[in-house]
């Protein structure tokens, strides 16, 4: 994912810089960030052919005013993401001209930027694993799914949200079909993905107070994996 | 001066914007980078120039790098003026003046207690 962030002042590009990452991090999706001083630039470079998914703009700002930039971008065909940023609701109302993604009021802090990215990265289409039902499809993102655990000769897929889905085939199938390092092997029944766990002792306490087993033996070799996973996802300060 | 004592000192909430940010490493790389902000300068231009329009981006700016920050004292004063500023006219509105001198004591005293700190923790 490409983002933009528009703010005359350094300290906030730092702290939503700083917050982004933080998202990135917790929710295994990459990102590449270009920060702007000046909402012209940004023009520029959009005017240029930069693609961009979603862009972060302040309201005021020293050379235009971030609805103006907006109303530029959509004028443009820009067809990603737009979160005003602002110390005040002023332009609630001309958000919805420009059809933006949100409001994230400052000060800015990791709850509220989480669920405006939860709700803009569902519309930029992340990982998602299609559950087929009859004749629906499902799709699950992966950062809601928190273990998946298999039950005779189907397996139980369960959601942030509180979601249980039944899948018809075996945990090795969805393993490899999902294919992505942030979900663990824990136990002959259970896959879980990392990002979830809150602590771990002899099993696995999940965020929403899930307890996932961790297999007998190789115990050791499996918390070494989480514990590698967690390291290396570190964010630098 | 411990982090924490910075913060007591300069009325601002150490415990909000430690969860905000993180840490607490976090938050003194901040307020490092506060005493390098610009928009408290603007604002005594903007103010001394008679720039209605100035002055309140100024404000508006400070207000949000200071909430940001939790430096509430000076965030209270700040948000005042720039509501204040915030109505389109010619010239800056009367009371402004007022507010001013409360926004530039606060400014003052964060500034000096941040400075302090950051002195008394590089020796």
């Amino acid at each position: 994912m490409r983002i933009a962030v528009c703010d005359d002042n350094e300290i906030h590009r730092d702290i939503m810089e700083h917050l982004l990452n933080r998202y990135s991090s917790e929710r295994s999706i990459s990102f590449e960030l270009v920060p702007y001083e000046y909402g012209m630039n940004f023009l520029y470079d959009m005017e240029e052919g930069a693609y961009f998914d979603a862009a972060f703009l302040d309201i005021y700002m020293e050379d235009a005013m971030g609805n103006e930039i907006a109303h530029k971008l959509r004028a443009m065909g820009y067809q990603g993401e737009i979160v005003f940023l602002t110390a005040s609701p002023d332009f609630a109302i001309e958000s919805y001209d420009v059809n933006a993604g949100g409001y994230l009021l400052k000060p800015p802090n990791y709850e509220k930027l989480k669920m405006v990215m939860d709700r803009i990265t569902r519309n930029i289409d992340p990982c998602t694993y299609h559950i087929r039902q009859r004749t629906t499809v499902t799709k699950v993102v992966y950062h809601e799914i928190l273990y998946i655990e298999s039950s005779n000769s189907k397996c139980i897929l369960h959601t942030e949200s509180g979601g249980a889905y039944t899948v018809y085939k075996t945990l090795n199938t969805i393993e490899e079909e999902l294919d992505d390092r942030r979900f663990l092997r824990c136990h002959q029944s259970f896959l879980v993905n990392m990002d979830h766990i809150k602590q771990v002792e002899k099993q696995f306490l999940l965020s929403n107070g899930d307890i996932v087993p961790i297999r007998q033996r190789g115990v050791k070799l499996v918390r070494q994996a989480y514990m590698d996973y967690v390291s290396s996802k570190a964010t630098v300060l | 001066m411990t982090i924490q004592e910075c913060y007591r000192q300069l009325g601002g909430d150490f415990a909000q914007v430690e969860k905000e940010l993180g840490s607490a490493g976090l938050v003194k790389r901040f307020i490092g980078k506060f005493l390098n902000d610009g928009s408290f300068s603007d604002l005594c231009i903007a103010m001394a120039g008679g720039d209605r329009d100035k002055a309140f981006r100024a404000a508006h700016t400070l207000k949000g790098v200071s909430g940001s920050l939790s430096l509430t004292s000076l965030h209270s004063s700040v948000s005042q003026l720039a509501e204040l500023l915030r109505a389109e006219s010619e010239n800056i509105p009367a009371g402004a003046d007022l507010l001013f001198e409360e926004v530039k004591r606060d400014y003052e005293l964060t500034a000096s207690v941040i400075r302090a700190f950051l002195d008394s923790d590089h020796r």
